[in-house]
């Protein structure tokens, strides 16, 4: 192979793409049984500019940037995971496994695009069934048509605890509160806006202390807290619930940028360990780049335009091909216009960080 | 006060019990780690316990470091210490593949037995009955011992900081020796990367695979070499087999964890990459499955969780270096080839009695400085 991608999500649809347009035999292997990564699960349009796929499900992206890597011949492994990175004697390999068998697959260059993690909050009976992951419910009520429960209390107001909240609702199933630990709601106005015409009651500067069951969830303690996190006294409130639903944030899989031996470094702001990376979104390593969550998290648009900065970047520095430049120059721009506003200021912070390196 | 009665280099198992051992002495000690205690190769094994080695030295040593790891773990299970040092005494069992191996075990049996280890040879069906999961491939028997064990190499750090900490000893993690001063042959003082000065009239050089390194800094060449050794480890299954079980046709050695029931396992390549290559090879995770699934056919469907790479620290005859240099007060307590965790414990109670000038019935002669480099320890 020319290229081998790893994580079928929106960065790594685009990488692909992106790198086949450019003349490259790429392969893409994803672990899941479908394509798209978080996108599977994204029923609602997206906004914003029209070549951000403005007014486009998350779902139909997915569905289209697929079509379109099978149309151009990008080979594609479902199902299957790609489990060590080696660069031994300059020639880098793969180590896939499959539903079948384990292989090594030789290739000039690597993108790994394999997305994040969620968070965990720590509380008391944080183990109990009916506390799940935002994505989690996303993928159960989205994807398979599966109710998690009846009544949620959804924790963390960014956009995905926003976002999975409108769905719930759609869905028949009741959010009866949203918490957030800082003093004002996290994602953008206009999720926010859709869940206080529906009414759902939003407690600011508030977190969870208790999660109530025996068998599974039957409620929750919440309580106010202070600036520093600590809980105000006689601020406790019980919120009966039988889901309790986590959208503290995102951590970047790491995985396999550790085990290839990539320079890591831990930045906050974008969300933990990642590796250190140029603006071309190349590693430490020759021929391995990076792109979407796991380099930092963001969201769809800006994985997408990443995909496209590395799968170029990629064919430009290990087939040394020059039309990469066009596509380079015209995606970093845009990805910059992106990030400019108030919500890339993490992105750009924590960016600049690792490329002071 | 910066001035110690010891200064030990290197925070691994050897390190770090020996740290203890002289601190338990009422000695003032300081250890000085240049990345965090556990950081090289103490780590990163995977915690096998045996002591059916081929000399009546390191027998001797073993004999004494596993009851040392018995009473390491009764005292860690009681007051004050939460989780033990996972001590489980399942056993080894060395497969006989050939007529050669048989009589190779047969005739190291008779040294063990000498020494007093319960160890036997047994046929292949009482193998398999101890093993029921092993394969019924082409093994004749082989040489058991159900005294070995296994134990947590961080649990059994941890229990050994805890005690430094209690005897007053200093730990300085993060903190590289660049200097070792000597006067007239006579060892003065170290100086770390920090800019700091610390004498002592006895330093000791425990830095495994870097121990030629530190020797170097007072012009003594040390035969140490650092080679990769790979392993992995699984996701937890049901219990298959309570020994070690090792072989060497092709290598392949693995256990399986009581505590948590993780199969855990390497083997030496061939040709082993040597020095400080620390990256998995492509080679390890299939070759390692193919041979181990050879033995126990039953882990087909086991995960791994994970795999890495840790350094042997090689010395011509397979034994470790331990004795006091040329330089005076300048000591060698190094050269684990792979058996550094579990020689850890009796070699650092030793050196440690014979610098205290104590009696002990552990002779290390056998691991001189000067000795000639000439056998090789049999039982790798």
């Amino acid at each position: 192979m020319d290229i081998i991608v790893i994580g079928g999500g929106p960065a790594g649809l685009s990488a692909a793409i992106t790198a086949k347009d450019l003349g490259a035999d790429v392969l893409l292997v994803d672990e899941n049984h479908k394509i798209g990564g978080q996108l599977v699960k994204q029923t609602h349009k997206f906004f914003g500019a029209k070549q951000h796929w403005c007014g486009v499900r998350g779902i139909n992206i997915a569905n289209i940037l697929f079509e379109q890597a099978q149309q151009k011949g990008v080979n594609v492994l479902l199902e299957s995971s790609a489990v060590g990175i080696y660069n031994e004697n300059n020639i880098k390999k793969v180590g896939i496994i499959t539903s079948e068998k384990y292989m090594l697959v030789e290739t000039k260059g690597i993108i790994i695009a394999a997305g994040a993690e969620e968070n965990m909050l720590n509380f008391e009976n944080n183990d109990l069934p009916g506390i799940y992951g935002a994505g989690a419910v996303q993928t159960l009520v989205n994807v398979y048509g599966i109710m998690p429960g009846k009544k949620v209390l959804m924790v963390g107001s960014g956009n995905i605890g926003l976002i999975v909240s409108y769905q719930l609702m759609q869905a028949g199933i009741n959010v009866v509160g949203i918490i957030e630990g800082m003093p004002e709601i996290g994602g953008y106005l206009v999720h926010a806006s859709k869940i206080r015409r529906l009414g759902i009651p939003v407690y600011v500067s508030h977190t969870i202390k208790t999660a109530i069951g025996n068998e599974s969830v039957e409620g929750a303690i919440i309580t106010k807290i202070d600036k520093n996190w600590q809980s105000i006294p006689d601020s406790e409130k019980q919120i009966d619930c039988d889901v309790i639903c986590l959208a503290v944030g995102l951590t970047p899989s790491t995985e396999l940028l550790s085990q290839a031996d990539c320079e890591m470094k831990y930045v906050p702001e974008l969300g933990g360990y990642t590796a250190c990376h140029n603006e071309l979104l190349r590693t430490s390593i020759p021929g391995v780049y990076i792109a979407g969550d796991i380099s930092g998290i963001e969201e769809a648009v800006t994985a997408m335009l990443e995909g496209k900065i590395a799968g170029a970047a990629c064919v430009q520095e290990t087939l040394e091909n020059k039309k990469a430049d066009t596509i380079l120059s015209q995606a970093s721009y845009e990805l910059a216009e992106f990030r400019a506003g108030p919500f890339g200021e993490k992105a750009r912070t924590g960016k600049n960080k690792l490329q002071k390196q | 006060m910066n001035t110690f009665d010891c200064i030990i280099i290197g925070g691994g198992i050897l390190g770090c019990a020996l740290t203890y051992e002289l601190g338990k002495r009422g000695k003032k000690v300081l250890l000085i780690e240049k990345d965090y205690p556990g950081a090289g190769s103490t780590g990163r094994c995977i915690g096998g316990i045996r002591q059916q080695f081929s000399t009546p030295g390191s027998i001797k040593i073993m004999m004494r470091s596993v009851e040392i790891f018995k009473e390491m773990h009764e005292v860690s299970t009681k007051d004050g210490y939460t989780s033990g040092i996972d001590w489980h005494q399942g056993g080894y069992l060395f497969l006989a593949c050939s007529e050669k191996e048989k009589s190779q075990y047969l005739s190291i049996i008779k040294t063990q037995q000498e020494c007093g280890l319960p160890v036997k040879y047994i046929e292949k069906e009482e193998a398999l009955k101890i093993v029921p999961s092993l394969n019924e491939f082409d093994f004749i028997g082989g040489a058991y011992c159900n005294t070995d064990g296994q134990a947590n190499p961080f649990q059994v750090l941890k229990f050994y900081l805890d005690g430094i900490e209690k005897n007053g000893g200093t730990v300085l993690s993060n903190t590289k020796v660049v200097k070792i001063n000597t006067n007239n042959n006579i060892i003065d003082s170290v100086i770390t990367n920090t800019g700091d000065k610390f004498a002592a009239p006895i330093i000791i050089n425990t830095a495994g695979p870097w121990a030629k390194e530190i020797a170097q800094l007072v012009g003594i060449e040390l035969p140490i070499e650092a080679e990769r050794h790979e392993a992995l480890i699984t996701e937890p299954t049901k219990k298959l087999f309570e020994p070690m079980i090792v072989c060497y046709s092709p290598s392949c050695y693995f256990q399986q964890f009581n505590h948590t029931g993780q199969i855990i396992g390497c083997y030496t390549p061939e040709d082993p990459a040597k020095g400080f290559e620390r990256n998995s090879s492509s080679e390890f995770l299939p070759e390692f499955s193919n041979r181990i699934l050879k033995l126990i056919p039953a882990l087909k469907d086991l995960k791994v969780v994970r795999s890495w790479a840790g350094w042997y620290e090689i010395t011509p005859d397979g034994s470790p270096i331990i004795g006091e240099t040329e330089i005076k007060g300048f000591w060698v307590v190094a050269g684990g080839c792979g058996h550094g965790f579990m020689f850890g414990p009796a070699i650092g109670e030793c050196v440690a009695k014979l610098i205290c000038k104590e009696d002990s019935e552990i002779s290390l002669d056998e691991f001189s400085i000067n000795r000639k480099f000439k056998s090789k320890e049999a039982m790798k």
